[in-house]
């Protein structure tokens, strides 16, 4: 039975100390000194209108990013933003971006780091999770994949895989899974709660990541709606790319090599030129 | 009566010779210049190894990063005031079946069809036929998707530049335009290049799991090991996906 991670999910309150730290062991992702952080948005809330997000790089003020209409259950791509802190708006769509919010706050990138904020629950009790995004890479030719409960309408919830790998179990709402490598390719999920079961399809690619985030229909359904944390190749080659016949390295090394040696051809011809001079003049006193 | 010059003028001096000519000290010298001169041309060209690009630059370790959320509140704030059903998935990702067709790099004059690359029977990648083609890794991400896209091209032959002669001199910034079989463009920039030896290949950081789409672009590059016959290194342009 895996156990799941409950995390942050205070409502309407400072999030003090979320902070989400990347492993030393992180993947590519964070293998640049200057790179960008990476963020992104669920709207998980069944209740609650469609959004406008607006991101505001605290530094000069200036709007950074903008999306219009984020509907329930939308799981947005990554926004790669450049280190530095940025204030969230998500107020109902077609206010003003200072309108009173349904979700706001701040939000601290550093380079490699990437999180998904997430707003869940039924209107009335809208909480903001914050989710951290680190994973080991998958092995080769599998998926990664892990479940977010954000069903406001179940107390508890179990994921399985059709091949019966368990993802959560008696997982609560706001609760976080492991990340588990799975069989690349189609997978079903069976998803259960107290009082619904169903099941969701999913295409997961080798060398792909994805999150599930379990909410309800209009119906009280269990569904999912799926991010994809990351993609790799399915296999990667070995070792470099032989892309090259030296030409270029050729005609530069004939060239050198030529003006070598001319200048060299120049020296002697000097040094021959000088001592013949020499040996004329000796010739002359001698005659 | 024929008669040698030497003969019918004996007062007239020998034909030239430089052994005659010169003092034996002198002709040391000479003999000196000579051997160093060429002595100096064998190390040059021994030594003369690299093409017209920098010396290869150490990869950076990873660097671990945090993203910190903060004073994050919500309110009951935009109730729809009944349930709603969740907005169907937005269609990002490449349709089925595409593949990427042309390569266009304004910056470097480049714009040639793309073809397909795989791996040999030892893993290892099958680079262009052609030396003015370019070739797609099919088991990388289809450009413009999540993920990292791999490009692949000739810097030279034995005879001539290839389709990637010039990809040193890309900068961030520059654009990169591919275009997918089904018509569309996927765009990216130019973050920077990574000039590494192909022994200490970051396969990792070329191939490895990315957040958003990224596209590689590889060739090799000096110093260029004539024993061997090959490039020591692989130049790599790394680009995020625009838009």
């Amino acid at each position: 039975m895996i156990n799941l991670r409950k995390t942050l999910t205070a409502a309407g309150s400072a999030l003090g100390a979320a902070a989400l730290v990347l492993a030393p062991t992180a993947s590519a992702i964070a293998a640049e000194d200057q790179g960008p952080g990476y963020v992104r948005f669920a709207h998980l809330s069944p209740d609650t209108v469609n959004v406008d997000l607006t991101l505001t790089a605290l530094a000069g003020d200036s709007v950074v990013y903008q999306q219009g209409g984020i509907g329930y259950g939308a799981v947005s791509e990554y926004i790669a933003l450049d280190p530095g802190t940025y204030a969230i708006a998500m107020v109902p769509a077609g206010e003003p971006s200072d309108a009173p919010a349904v979700l706001s706050g701040e939000i601290e990138i550093e380079t490699g780091g990437a999180a998904t904020v997430a707003g869940i629950d039924y209107n009335e009790e809208l909480q903001t999770l914050v989710i951290d995004d680190d994973f080991a890479a998958p092995s080769d030719g599998s998926a990664r994949l892990r479940v977010v409960q954000a069903s406001a309408s179940s107390s508890t919830v179990d994921v399985s895989t059709g091949e019966g790998t368990e993802l959560a179990g008696s997982a609560e709402l706001g609760d976080i899974g492991e990340y588990v490598d799975v069989p690349a390719g189609p997978t079903e999920l069976n998803l259960v709660s107290d009082d619904a079961e169903n099941s969701a399809d999913m295409d997961l690619a080798a060398g792909s990541v994805h999150t599930a985030f379990v909410i309800d229909d209009a119906d009280g359904q269990l569904v999912v709606v799926s991010g994809l944390d990351a993609a790799s190749a399915s296999v990667a080659p070995i070792g470099g790319v032989e892309t090259g016949g030296g030409a270029l390295a050729q005609s530069a090394t004939q060239a050198q090599t030529a003006a070598t040696l001319t200048g060299v051809g120049v020296i002697a011809m000097a040094a021959l030129a000088a001592i013949l001079l020499r040996f004329r003049r000796g010739a002359t006193e001698r005659a | 009566m024929r008669s040698t010059r030497r003969s019918s003028n004996p007062r007239h001096r020998a034909d030239w010779s430089l052994t005659r000519a010169l003092p034996r000290s002198e002709i040391l010298v000479v003999g000196a210049i000579i051997t160093l001169a060429f002595v100096g041309v064998a190390i040059d060209q021994s030594a003369q190894v690299s093409t017209a690009t920098a010396a290869p630059a150490a990869i950076e370790q990873p660097q671990q990063g945090t993203v910190d959320v903060t004073g994050m509140r919500s309110g009951s704030v935009g109730a729809a005031g009944t349930l709603q059903n969740p907005v169907p998935a937005a269609l990002t990702e490449p349709v089925e079946g595409v593949t990427p067709s042309r390569l266009s790099i304004p910056a470097i004059g480049v714009d040639v069809p793309l073809g397909e690359l795989g791996r040999d029977e030892a893993g290892v990648l099958v680079p262009p036929t052609g030396l003015m083609e370019a070739g797609w890794y099919h088991e990388s991400v289809v450009p413009g998707a999540v993920g990292p896209s791999v490009i692949a091209g000739h810097v030279d032959d034995t005879e001539m530049a290839g389709v990637f002669a010039r990809l040193h001199e890309l900068s961030p910034g520059d654009e990169i335009v591919v275009v997918l079989s089904d018509g569309s463009e996927s765009r990216f920039t130019v973050d920077r290049s990574i000039d590494t030896a192909k022994a200490a290949f970051p396969t990792e950081v070329v191939y490895g799991p990315t957040r958003d789409a990224q596209l590689r672009l590889i060739t090799c590059n000096g110093p260029y090991d004539f024993g061997v016959m090959h490039y020591s290194n692989n130049l790599i342009v790394m680009a995020s996906g625009v838009g």
